[in-house]
């Protein structure tokens, strides 16, 4: 019995001193610039700028299909639109125009 | 005794050799009192007494022959010439005497002719030699046998057969035309022009109203712009006057040459002819296809979807229906009774009667077949043969005869000709309608592609709008509007009437609009 209250007392005292081994280290602050406090009535305060230039940042531009449609000035017509070459049809249809009485 | 058995034997056989020999005779003076009958011009009497020879039981074969022979040509000189036919083939057919038989195929052919019946036509030149032709037998037999070929694309014999008519007759109108049309299809333009001008000068001289003269003409306009001569052509459907059968279709072509000559004002105010009440009952959905590709052209944009949208309402719907009979089978009893009733309802409205049309096929259509070659040809044999009916109730005046005359004899042969006319016409219609349904399916996609450029150009006129108004400082001066109080839409002119048409507004024409099209 005692050799267990020994036990238990030892283990709490171990666990609390872990968990404060355990505990991480706290974040590093951003790098920033220590710059002049701007002035404001009564108070004063610190502007913060922020640098990306290690950082990759990507985009791209969307361009509607309409445009290149409106580029075209030009109707193609010699491939949509039938124009007549002859009236062979009509002609043959005329043949009793002709016959003798 | 057995003697005597041999003389009775004898004298019998000698009894029924006198006896034969008289029968003939008899017949024979039968035979010759009907053809000196014939001889006096008493043709009626001649033809009854014919008739009683050829059907009768007593008389022997060559008789019958010789009679039926006569039959013919009796009733041809009635011109009854359709009755006339039927013995006249019996003879060819079964005549031994070669003299009678050729006679009878020469009549045949002369008969042919008269009716415009190709079947009767081909039928006696095929039994007929050449060296056995009469002057105008061998023309109609080149020229038939030139036709014949030209149809099966045996393009060298059927110019040499052409050839041959014009030097039995060298102004031949059908020769000419069919040589033009031959060398036309080779692509040999002097050619087939020289021909056909040949028979522009033949028929030039006949009266304005002459339907020989407006297709010699059409003929020739159509070989030049065939050639690409679009000024000639121009000039050439100009001369078609407006009362001629071709006048619209002239108009059409007319349209054609003026917008491949690029002018299109021109060209609008010829084919808004074709587009007046006057037209309305006309299947021509090509009329309404070149007038969209003009106003297109021309950027005419709100115009040019008026005329589609008037397709869509007309001819679409159109399609609809042809489509929807021609995937049930119909026999021709029923395409002749759509022509039936078209004609009805035609000669009704002639008399401003009012009736409602009650046939399946839309009118204009059935309509419009029925001026085509095939339909109209065999609807004016149909007419030719109806009027031979009447001729004949005219000339026997028998009201209705109960014993087995010549009257009797033409009426049914007549009202057999009849029926199979009508039925043919019927056939003929509906190969028609299925060749329109198919014509039709192209026109429908190809007026599609212009509501695509139609869109196409009206979205590029916004843009152009839209750009101009932010560009446009400055407002444009016009301050001589504000005089005016009242304006007409762009393109017409104010005229007291609508709906209505004046003779003289057909063909006069003005088209007034702008070619809107951007300067570059």
């Amino acid at each position: 019995m005692k050799l267990t209250k020994l036990f238990s007392i030892s283990y709490l005292i171990f666990s609390l001193l872990g968990v404060s081994a355990m505990a991480q280290d706290p974040a590093p602050p951003p790098k920033t610039v220590a710059t002049k406090p701007v002035a404001q009535r009564g108070r004063k305060t610190q502007a913060i700028l922020l640098n990306y230039e290690n950082e990759l940042v990507t985009g791209s531009t969307l361009k509607p299909d309409v445009n290149s449609i409106s580029l075209r000035k030009s109707f193609n017509f010699k491939k949509i639109i039938r124009v007549r070459e002859n009236f062979m049809n009509e002609m043959e249809d005329s043949v009793d125009s002709f016959k003798a009485n | 005794m057995k003697k005597i058995l041999f003389v009775l034997l004898i004298l019998s056989l000698q009894a029924h050799a006198q006896k034969s020999p008289a029968t003939k005779a008899i017949n024979s003076a039968e035979n010759k009192a009907a053809i000196a009958v014939y001889q006096k011009k008493d043709y009626k009497k001649a033809a009854s007494a014919f008739f009683k020879i050829a059907f009768s039981i007593t008389a022997n074969s060559r008789d019958k022959i010789i009679a039926k022979y006569f039959l013919g040509l009796s009733l041809m000189k009635l011109k009854l010439y359709q009755t006339a036919a039927y013995p006249l083939m019996i003879v060819s057919r079964d005549a031994d005497s070669d003299k009678i038989r050729k006679s009878a195929f020469e009549n045949l052919v002369t008969i042919s002719d008269q009716l415009d019946d190709n079947t009767l036509l081909d039928y006696s030149l095929t039994n007929l030699k050449e060296a056995d032709l009469s002057g105008v037998s061998k023309e109609l037999f080149y020229s038939r046998l030139g036709l014949v070929l030209k149809n099966n694309d045996q393009v060298d014999e059927a110019i040499t057969n052409l050839k041959k008519v014009l030097e039995v007759n060298p102004t031949n109108e059908e020769a000419l035309y069919l040589l033009g049309i031959i060398y036309l299809k080779q692509n040999k333009m002097s050619e087939g022009l020289n021909y056909l001008e040949q028979l522009y000068d033949k028929n030039i001289t006949r009266s304005i109203r002459s339907a020989k003269r407006g297709a010699a003409i059409m003929a020739l306009g159509r070989g030049y712009y065939q050639s690409k001569r679009w000024a000639d052509a121009t000039a050439l459907y100009r001369e078609i006057s407006k009362d001629n059968p071709m006048y619209r279709q002239a108009q059409k072509e007319l349209t054609w040459s003026l917008f491949r000559m690029t002018k299109f004002r021109s060209a609008m105010s010829t084919v808004q002819t074709l587009h007046t009440p006057y037209y309305e009952n006309f299947y021509d959905p090509e009329s309404l296809q070149l007038r969209s590709i003009i106003l297109l052209f021309i950027c005419q944009t709100s115009e040019v979807e008026k005329s589609l949208n008037t397709f869509e309402q007309v001819y679409v719907p159109t399609y609809n229906i042809l489509s929807t009979l021609n995937s049930t089978p119909h026999d021709a009893d029923f395409y002749a009774k759509e022509i039936a009733e078209v004609q009805k309802h035609i000669q009704l409205a002639r008399k401003n009667d009012k009736l409602k049309y009650q046939g399946q096929i839309p009118l204009f259509l059935v309509r419009s077949a029925m001026d085509e070659s095939p339909l109209r040809n065999k609807l004016t044999y149909l007419k030719r043969i109806k009027a031979e009916q009447e001729l004949v109730r005219k000339t026997f005046l028998d009201k209705a005869p109960t014993t087995e005359t010549v009257h009797k004899y033409a009426l049914r042969i007549l009202e057999l000709r009849v029926k199979n006319t009508e039925k043919k016409a019927g056939e003929i219609l509906g190969r028609m309608l299925a060749a329109k349904e198919l014509e039709l399916s192209q026109f429908v996609a190809d007026m599609g592609l212009l509501k695509y450029e139609m869109l196409n150009a009206k979205k590029s006129e916004a843009h152009t709008k839209y750009v101009e108004s932010i560009n446009n400082v400055e407002k444009s001066n016009n301050s001589d509007l504000e005089s005016r109080n009242f304006f007409t839409k762009n393109g017409y002119r104010y005229w007291p009437f609508e709906g209505e048409h004046w003779k003289d507004e057909i063909g006069n024409y003005q088209y007034m609009g702008d070619n809107r099209c951007e300067v570059n």
